[in-house]
Protein backbone atom coordinates (compact mmCIF):
# COMPACT_ATOMS: atom_id res chain seq x y z
CA UNK A 1 0.00 0.00 0.00
CA UNK A 2 1.46 3.18 -1.05
CA UNK A 3 0.74 6.89 -1.67
CA UNK A 4 1.07 8.80 -4.37
CA UNK A 5 0.68 12.59 -5.42
CA UNK A 6 -2.99 11.63 -6.97
CA UNK A 7 -4.59 9.21 -8.74
CA UNK A 8 -3.22 9.95 -12.17
CA UNK A 9 1.17 9.43 -10.53
CA UNK A 10 -0.75 6.28 -9.27
CA UNK A 11 -2.24 4.90 -12.47
CA UNK A 12 1.21 5.74 -13.76
CA UNK A 13 3.19 4.20 -11.77
CA UNK A 14 5.47 1.38 -13.49
CA UNK A 15 4.09 -1.64 -10.95
CA UNK A 16 0.43 -0.12 -11.24
CA UNK A 17 -1.43 -3.33 -11.31
CA UNK A 18 -4.24 -2.49 -14.24
CA UNK A 19 -6.39 -4.66 -12.56
CA UNK A 20 -6.03 -2.35 -9.05
CA UNK A 21 -8.16 0.70 -10.38
CA UNK A 22 -10.09 0.44 -7.84
CA UNK A 23 -7.37 0.06 -5.23
CA UNK A 24 -7.01 4.13 -4.89
CA UNK A 25 -8.52 5.70 -2.38
CA UNK A 26 -8.23 9.48 -1.21
CA UNK A 27 -5.88 10.12 1.47
CA UNK A 28 -7.72 12.69 3.32
CA UNK A 29 -11.20 10.74 3.50
CA UNK A 30 -9.54 7.04 4.78
CA UNK A 31 -8.10 9.81 7.12
CA UNK A 32 -11.43 10.96 8.16
CA UNK A 33 -13.69 8.01 8.03
CA UNK A 34 -11.50 5.15 9.10
CA UNK A 35 -8.33 6.34 10.87
CA UNK A 36 -9.54 9.44 12.50
CA UNK A 37 -12.61 7.35 13.69
CA UNK A 38 -11.86 4.05 15.36
CA UNK A 39 -10.05 2.43 18.31
CA UNK A 40 -8.26 -0.10 15.96
CA UNK A 41 -6.38 2.44 15.13
CA UNK A 42 -6.79 5.51 18.30
CA UNK A 43 -6.25 2.75 20.76
CA UNK A 44 -3.21 0.89 19.82
CA UNK A 45 -1.38 1.92 23.39
CA UNK A 46 -3.63 0.54 25.77
CA UNK A 47 -3.04 -2.63 27.42
CA UNK A 48 -5.70 -4.87 26.85
CA UNK A 49 -5.92 -3.67 22.98
CA UNK A 50 -5.37 -7.08 21.57
CA UNK A 51 -8.05 -8.36 23.71
CA UNK A 52 -10.23 -5.67 22.00
CA UNK A 53 -9.65 -5.64 18.80
CA UNK A 54 -12.51 -7.20 17.23
CA UNK A 55 -14.61 -5.12 18.79
CA UNK A 56 -12.54 -2.01 18.12
CA UNK A 57 -12.80 -2.84 14.35
CA UNK A 58 -16.75 -3.08 14.44
CA UNK A 59 -18.10 -0.18 12.01
CA UNK A 60 -14.46 -0.71 9.94
CA UNK A 61 -15.49 -2.51 7.05
CA UNK A 62 -18.67 -0.13 6.64
CA UNK A 63 -16.37 2.82 6.69
CA UNK A 64 -14.12 1.49 4.23
CA UNK A 65 -17.32 0.62 1.92
CA UNK A 66 -18.33 4.23 2.25
CA UNK A 67 -14.49 5.23 1.13
CA UNK A 68 -14.59 3.20 -1.58
CA UNK A 69 -18.32 3.83 -2.96
CA UNK A 70 -18.99 0.29 -2.05
CA UNK A 71 -16.07 -1.34 -4.24
CA UNK A 72 -15.42 -5.39 -3.52
CA UNK A 73 -12.00 -4.55 -4.26
CA UNK A 74 -11.91 -3.42 -0.40
CA UNK A 75 -14.54 -6.28 0.91
CA UNK A 76 -12.72 -8.32 3.63
CA UNK A 77 -13.07 -11.89 3.37
CA UNK B 1 -6.91 -14.54 23.12
CA UNK B 2 -4.45 -15.23 25.88
CA UNK B 3 -3.53 -12.34 28.54
CA UNK B 4 0.25 -13.21 27.69
CA UNK B 5 -0.23 -12.13 23.80
CA UNK B 6 -2.17 -8.78 25.11
CA UNK B 7 1.06 -8.08 26.96
CA UNK B 8 3.72 -8.91 24.40
CA UNK B 9 1.69 -6.69 21.48
CA UNK B 10 1.85 -4.05 24.32
CA UNK B 11 5.60 -4.39 24.88
CA UNK B 12 6.47 -4.10 21.25
CA UNK B 13 4.29 -1.40 20.22
CA UNK B 14 5.73 0.73 23.46
CA UNK B 15 9.00 -0.50 22.17
CA UNK B 16 8.28 1.30 18.60
CA UNK B 17 6.61 4.23 20.26
CA UNK B 18 9.62 4.61 21.86
CA UNK B 19 12.61 3.97 20.28
CA UNK B 20 11.76 4.01 16.56
CA UNK B 21 12.62 -0.21 16.67
CA UNK B 22 11.12 -3.16 17.18
CA UNK B 23 12.17 -5.11 20.44
CA UNK B 24 13.96 -8.75 19.93
CA UNK B 25 12.44 -11.57 22.09
CA UNK B 26 15.15 -11.79 24.18
CA UNK B 27 14.14 -8.18 25.51
CA UNK B 28 10.62 -8.78 25.15
CA UNK B 29 10.88 -11.75 27.77
CA UNK B 30 12.85 -9.62 30.17
CA UNK B 31 10.33 -7.17 30.33
CA UNK B 32 7.77 -9.55 30.52
CA UNK B 33 9.67 -11.52 33.28
CA UNK B 34 9.32 -14.55 31.00
CA UNK B 35 12.13 -17.05 29.54
CA UNK B 36 13.45 -15.95 25.94
CA UNK B 37 11.94 -19.26 24.31
CA UNK B 38 8.77 -18.18 25.55
CA UNK B 39 8.28 -14.92 24.62
CA UNK B 40 9.66 -16.36 20.96
CA UNK B 41 6.70 -18.54 21.01
CA UNK B 42 4.58 -16.26 21.68
CA UNK B 43 5.75 -13.77 19.06
CA UNK B 44 5.41 -16.38 16.73
CA UNK B 45 1.72 -16.44 17.70
CA UNK B 46 1.30 -13.08 17.87
CA UNK B 47 2.58 -12.75 14.31
CA UNK B 48 0.19 -15.39 13.09
CA UNK B 49 -2.84 -13.49 13.68
CA UNK B 50 -4.69 -11.90 10.94
CA UNK B 51 -3.56 -8.63 12.05
CA UNK B 52 -0.68 -6.80 10.17
CA UNK B 53 2.03 -7.58 12.12
CA UNK B 54 4.59 -9.94 10.21
CA UNK B 55 8.51 -11.06 11.16
CA UNK B 56 11.15 -11.17 8.70
CA UNK B 57 10.89 -14.66 6.28
CA UNK B 58 13.05 -17.32 8.09
CA UNK B 59 13.57 -15.48 11.44
CA UNK B 60 12.37 -14.38 14.61
CA UNK B 61 13.01 -10.87 13.89
CA UNK B 62 10.35 -8.34 13.89
CA UNK B 63 10.12 -6.62 10.61
CA UNK B 64 6.63 -5.20 10.37
CA UNK B 65 3.79 -4.03 13.06
CA UNK B 66 1.29 -1.53 11.95
CA UNK B 67 2.02 1.40 12.13
CA UNK B 68 5.27 0.53 12.36
CA UNK B 69 7.76 -0.60 10.02
CA UNK B 70 11.50 -1.83 11.47
CA UNK B 71 12.66 -1.85 7.96
CA UNK B 72 13.79 1.79 7.01
CA UNK B 73 11.78 3.00 4.01
CA UNK B 74 10.40 5.95 1.91
CA UNK B 75 7.66 6.86 4.77
CA UNK B 76 9.70 8.66 7.25
CA UNK B 77 7.96 9.81 10.44
CA UNK B 78 9.17 12.65 12.37
CA UNK B 79 7.44 13.86 16.00
CA UNK B 80 8.18 17.14 17.22
CA UNK B 81 11.21 17.32 14.90
CA UNK B 82 13.05 14.19 15.36
CA UNK B 83 13.01 11.39 12.91
CA UNK B 84 13.41 7.78 14.32
CA UNK B 85 10.33 6.09 12.71
CA UNK B 86 9.39 4.60 9.53
CA UNK B 87 5.44 3.77 8.77
CA UNK B 88 4.72 0.23 7.89
CA UNK B 89 3.06 1.24 4.56
CA UNK B 90 0.98 4.26 2.84
CA UNK B 91 -2.36 3.56 4.70
CA UNK B 92 -0.92 2.90 8.09
CA UNK B 93 0.90 6.59 7.77
CA UNK B 94 -2.03 7.81 7.72
CA UNK B 95 -2.84 6.29 11.09
CA UNK B 96 0.26 7.21 12.92
CA UNK B 97 -1.22 10.25 14.93
CA UNK B 98 -2.64 8.36 17.66
CA UNK B 99 0.82 6.87 18.39
CA UNK B 100 2.18 10.12 19.94
CA UNK B 101 -0.60 11.90 21.61
CA UNK B 102 -0.34 15.80 22.33
CA UNK B 103 2.38 15.91 19.80
CA UNK B 104 2.96 16.58 16.26
CA UNK B 105 3.53 13.77 13.83
CA UNK B 106 5.42 14.23 10.39
CA UNK B 107 4.88 12.05 7.51
CA UNK B 108 7.33 12.82 4.85
CA UNK B 109 7.08 10.60 1.59
CA UNK B 110 8.00 10.08 -2.31
CA UNK B 111 5.62 9.85 -4.66
CA UNK B 112 6.88 6.16 -6.74
CA UNK B 113 5.83 7.40 -9.64
CA UNK B 114 7.48 11.18 -10.33
CA UNK B 115 9.72 10.71 -7.15
CA UNK B 116 8.33 14.75 -5.42
CA UNK B 117 7.18 14.45 -2.17
CA UNK B 118 4.24 14.08 0.04
CA UNK B 119 3.41 15.51 3.02
CA UNK B 120 1.51 14.21 5.90
CA UNK B 121 1.10 15.88 9.64
CA UNK B 122 -1.24 15.10 12.82
CA UNK B 123 -1.90 16.23 16.00
CA UNK B 124 -3.91 13.13 17.78
CA UNK B 125 -6.95 12.40 15.29
CA UNK B 126 -6.17 16.12 13.64
CA UNK B 127 -4.74 15.56 10.00
CA UNK B 128 -3.28 19.48 9.83
CA UNK B 129 -1.79 18.88 6.72
CA UNK B 130 -2.00 16.75 3.95
CA UNK B 131 0.36 17.82 1.03
CA UNK B 132 -0.65 17.65 -2.02
CA UNK B 133 -3.99 17.28 -0.99
CA UNK B 134 -4.67 15.10 -3.92
CA UNK B 135 -2.71 12.60 -2.38
CA UNK B 136 -4.27 9.06 -2.78
CA UNK B 137 -3.53 5.66 -0.77
CA UNK B 138 -3.04 2.45 -3.15
CA UNK B 139 -3.32 -1.00 -3.08
CA UNK B 140 -2.19 -3.69 -5.53
CA UNK B 141 -3.64 -6.18 -4.09
CA UNK B 142 -7.59 -6.89 -3.06
CA UNK B 143 -8.20 -6.08 0.81
CA UNK B 144 -9.46 -10.58 0.90
CA UNK B 145 -6.30 -11.28 -0.32
CA UNK B 146 -3.94 -8.96 2.10
CA UNK B 147 -3.24 -11.79 4.42
CA UNK B 148 -2.07 -14.39 1.80
CA UNK B 149 0.94 -12.36 1.76
CA UNK B 150 0.72 -9.53 4.01
CA UNK B 151 4.24 -8.24 3.14
CA UNK B 152 3.27 -7.34 -0.18
CA UNK B 153 -0.19 -5.67 0.43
Amino acid sequence: MNLFRSEEHARRWAGFDPMSAEGILPAAQLHEKLFARFGRYSERLAPDYLLRVADLSAGVPEALAEVSASSTFWKPR
Amino acid sequence: MKEELARVYHVVMRSFVKTGRAPHYTDIAREMGIEPESARLLLRELTSLRLPNWLSPGTDLIASFAPFSNIPNQYRVTVDGEQRWFAQCGLEALALGHLFPRRTVEVASTCLDCGESIGVMFRDASLLALDPSTTVAHSNVPLADWYVDIGRS
